[in-house]
């Protein structure tokens, strides 16, 4: 009789665990669900802006300094939550510039031509900053921010425009690449 | 508790794939060699020697040409050879010598311009009028790069004959170092 109680309560505590289990999983798979509407984040499907000045004819001329690229080179996608895990639902923008093979006599800058799409039904939600050009450096910089006040706030395809200066014939001969990252944060 | 362990690694990465703050975008620039070199203006030099009037007088040598200009741009690697200009007469006037000496560079040119080497007297082989060239530009036309001046003189009166329109050739060339 002993041994047969022992068996049983051993049975209570492993269907016990299992629901423990079950409810942990099924909490999680939840979670892992809903896990994009808990996060701000900042994506963009942009190809490289690849920049290959006009072949120099005439001899003492230098390559034109300046290239503007499509005023919608970088189509930015940001979400914002409601309530994140972080903090209100609200993102800051910003960017900066990480070189691999870069020169300091090249400035890039980048500024925002267009305010994007808002996704879905958002009352009240804000995409602004300033529209002006921003010179990058490796320092983060603010470009725009997204509030979502009663809602989700997610913008798709906002447009960015970027320019290249100081391109000369003075720049030693190779390819030269930069990054453009932006990252998004509370504001 | 296995199961448990690898739906947590599967969560992390659910998240973490969700969770990304940053996106990136790319800008490359490519530059290559560039290596050209013109006289400005095209137009041809006239030199003309004077008779002299009075008896026991030398000829009179035309006054020294200030009105070719070399423009060149140059682009190189980091640690690629630097470039020269060269320059050689496609004949030799019997008893006159082409003298040519290229002046500092001025104008909008910028970078590392060609330093120019002592004043020369022409012959058909090449001898160098500008040395170290690096990545420059001397802008275009005259007034831009490195003025010319070019000179005539009489070397060996035994050697002078009368000519007219007699045409010969200078020909710069800019090549590596």
């Amino acid at each position: 009789m002993k041994t047969n109680k022992s068996i049983h309560t051993l049975n209570i505590e492993q269907a016990f665990m299992r629901i423990i289990f079950i409810l942990f999983v099924l909490t999680l798979a939840s979670i892992s669900c809903t896990a994009q509407i808990l996060f701000r984040t900042v994506t963009t499907s942009t190809p490289t802006w690849n920049i290959t000045p006009t072949a120099i004819t005439e001899a003492g001329n230098d390559y034109s300094s300046e290239y503007s690229s499509a005023e919608n080179q970088i189509l930015l996608n940001a979400y914002v939550p409601l309530i994140g895990l972080t903090g209100l639902g609200n993102g800051k923008i910003s960017v900066h510039q990480e070189n691999s093979t870069w020169n300091n006599l090249l400035t890039l800058s980048i500024k925002r031509t267009g305010p994007g799409t808002l996704e879905g039904i958002c009352v009240n939600c804000k995409l602004y900053g300033s529209l002006n050009e921003i010179t990058l450096t490796n320092i983060p910089q603010e470009i725009f921010n997204i509030e979502a006040v009663l809602s989700i706030a997610s913008y798709t395809n906002i447009p960015l425009q970027l320019k290249l200066r100081g391109v000369s014939v003075v720049l030693p001969v190779k390819n030269y690449a930069t990054k453009v990252i932006f990252t998004i944060t509370a504001i | 508790m296995k199961s448990i362990l690898i739906l947590n690694l599967l969560l992390f990465y659910v998240f973490h794939i969700y969770g990304q703050s940053t996106a990136t975008s790319t800008v490359n620039l490519t530059l290559t060699t560039v290596m050209l070199m013109d006289i400005e203006p095209s137009t041809p030099l006239i030199f003309d020697f004077t008779a002299p009037t009075e008896a026991g007088e030398p000829i009179i040598g035309p006054a020294a040409n200030l009105t070719k200009w070399i423009n060149y741009t140059s682009a190189i690697t980091e640690n690629g050879l630097s470039r020269k200009i060269t320059a050689s007469l496609s004949e030799i006037i019997p008893g006159v010598s082409i003298k040519i000496v290229a002046l500092p560079t001025s104008g909008s040119g910028q970078g590392i311009l060609g330093i120019p080497n002592p004043e020369i007297t022409l012959n058909t082989l090449s001898q160098n009028l500008l040395n170290g060239i690096k990545g420059a530009f001397t802008g275009n036309g005259i007034n831009n790069g490195h003025n010319l001046r070019i000179t005539l003189i009489t070397n060996d009166y035994s050697a002078l004959k009368t000519l007219s329109n007699k045409t010969v050739m200078i020909t710069y060339t800019i090549l590596s170092e």
